[in-house]
């Protein structure tokens, strides 16, 4: 989780980063959810079910494993609140960094679109979230992973599925294993983002599920791992993913190297 | 009976939590778990059990919950003998999401418990420019914290005025409607409850929410320098004596293990010979 270490800014730093700076901090009124469209898939049909982000992208190569596209689940998050002041202070990173990003870019519409796509390969489904803490509210993916898991997992036989989660955390130093009856977590590790959505509807709604929490640093969405972890992933997802797979490892670290994921301070300190 | 909800507000260095963190683990005996709330409103937490280093087990889990191996975001938990429930919230509610919170998850839950008392455990920095701007009456006073307390019965003229027009923009409306919900006691450091804070929030769902046997909210705030974050913590949890009707003093603190390296787990130094760091 981001605490703004980085920033040098007088603001207490319980004060966390938002991506869509609602004006609405002076209303007393309640502020609307995300709408969720699902696309029609027969979930009962997939017996493995992979949530992970997008970080774990190289764990899972396109042509190797032939995945297809089986549609995207679109969420719809729509601001009634009024703009920031002008004059106001502000946290957004666009703000603060203004070279980084294109100005064509800025956000002006009140409306908000966020595509995940649900991807299959062979008899497993895998839903990947492209995260990103300057662009996408949480409120999406704790909205995203209630409905994904109390309303489709849980009616789609989910005690025959196999549930596995794959995740990263910068709160954890080695690669630590979890499922719903023990983890290597100890505290104050903890789990945030996406898969932290995840894990906690698993959780209340007592599903049985297996996964991995790698160690991991940056910002939610623009995390890196190491060169010590990836091999670890590697070695694990191939017991899970691709048994009979022979070149799949050559494939991952291929797809690695490609997207500079693994490559840490090869491919520089900055974002 | 009095039947009581503690809630910590995430809010300067965290001191609200940590004093939690104290009340449940020092008293975990006392305590037992009850449920993980509705978390869809705060940033995704997924964590071991916290549990107190002597300890075998999560003893705080493990008499009502054996088999649960996770802590969530929000959390409940309940002290038989002292009427006593306490909430523990472990991340920010998520921007713009904080009306969703109270109304959706806080409200039914004082409802359902029947709680006649809530609690509102709060921290405030020299950085939170709208509760500093609040406190230039009493700038005097070497108290460290605010104490507040709102009799639900009175408010109802307040209410309607609420109801019939409010412009939290004018700030001398505003702060003429706070000050009336809330009588601060004389020597807290606020004296004032700005409609900008998260508690006026917490208030005005409240008391807009009708549970006949709710009676009183009590705002408990303390002025803390970031950094410092679990002296702060053992001291509120002192002052909880002054806050909670009943509650007897924690003669032995015992922080969980979670605390280990947190900035600030000793007391300041005093003299150069014990080190200028804390």
């Amino acid at each position: 989780m981001l605490f703004k270490q980085w920033n040098e800014v007088d603001e207490p730093r319980h004060h966390l980063d938002s991506p869509t700076a609602f004006g609405n901090e002076d209303s007393l009124q309640e502020a609307s959810l995300p709408g969720l469209e699902f696309p029609q898939i027969d979930w009962s049909h997939y017996t493995k079910v992979f949530f992970t982000t997008a970080i774990m992208e190289p764990l899972f190569p396109k042509t190797l494993l032939n995945t297809k596209k089986l549609g995207d689940i679109k969420a719809v998050l729509t601001l009634n609140g009024n703009p920031p002041k002008a004059d106001s202070h502000s946290w957004n990173f666009e703000e603060n960094f203004p070279n980084e990003l294109n100005p064509e870019e800025r956000i002006s519409s009140t409306s908000f679109t966020f595509l995940t796509p649900v991807v299959a390969f062979g008899d497993t489904l895998l839903i990947m979230v492209k995260e990103n803490f300057l662009k996408v509210s949480p409120i999406i993916y704790n909205q995203l992973a209630n409905e994904l898991v109390s309303g489709i997992i849980c009616g789609a036989q989910a005690q025959e599925q196999e549930l596995r989660v794959l995740g990263t955390s910068d709160r954890i130093t080695e690669l630590k294993s979890i499922s719903d009856k023990r983890s290597d977590l100890r505290p104050p590790e903890f789990v945030t983002g996406f898969v932290g959505s995840i894990l906690t509807q698993l959780i209340v709604n007592r599903l049985p599920f297996q996964g991995l929490i790698a160690p991991s640093e940056g910002a939610t969405g623009f995390e890196k791992m190491s060169m010590e972890t990836v091999p670890e992933l590697i070695d694990i997802c191939n017991e899970w993913i691709a048994l009979d797979l022979e070149n799949y490892k050559s494939e991952c670290y291929r797809q690695c190297r490609r997207d500079g994921a693994a490559t840490g301070s090869l491919s520089g300190l900055y974002i | 009976m009095s039947r009581t909800l503690l809630i910590p507000l995430v809010s300067t260095g965290n001191v609200p939590q940590l004093t939690a963190d104290l009340v449940l683990h020092s008293l975990s005996s006392e305590f037992h778990f009850i449920e993980s709330l509705d978390s869809t409103h705060l940033h995704p937490f997924v964590g071991p059990l916290d549990y107190v280093f002597e300890q075998q087990e999560p003893v705080l889990f493990s008499k009502f919950a054996p088999e649960k191996t996770y802590s969530t975001a929000l959390e409940l938990f309940y002290n038989d003998s002292r009427s006593l429930y306490v909430i523990q919230q472990r991340t920010p509610v998520i921007q713009g999401y904080l009306n969703n919170f109270v109304r959706d998850v806080i409200c039914p839950l004082v409802g359902k418990l029947r709680i006649t008392d809530v609690v509102i455990l709060d921290s405030f920095g020299a950085l939170d420019e709208d509760i500093v701007a609040n406190t230039s009456r009493t700038s005097k006073t070497n108290n460290f914290y605010s104490d507040a307390l709102c009799q639900v019965r009175s408010v109802g003229d307040v209410v309607r005025e609420m109801e019939a027009g409010l412009h939290l923009n004018s700030p001398s409306l505003s702060s003429n409607i706070a000050n009336t919900l809330f009588q601060f006691t004389t020597d807290s450091v606020q004296q004032e409850l700005s409609t900008r804070q998260q508690a006026f929030k917490f208030a005005y769902h409240l008391l807009n929410s009708p549970f006949p046997q709710f009676q009183r909210i009590k705002y408990c705030s303390a002025f803390v320098h970031e950094g410092d974050n679990s002296y702060d913590a053992h001291l509120l949890c002192d002052h909880l004596t002054n806050v909670i009707d009943g509650f007897k003093k924690i003669t032995k603190h015992t922080p969980p293990v979670s605390w280990k390296g947190v900035y600030g787990s000793r007391p300041v130094p005093t003299s150069f010979d014990e080190g200028i760091y804390i």
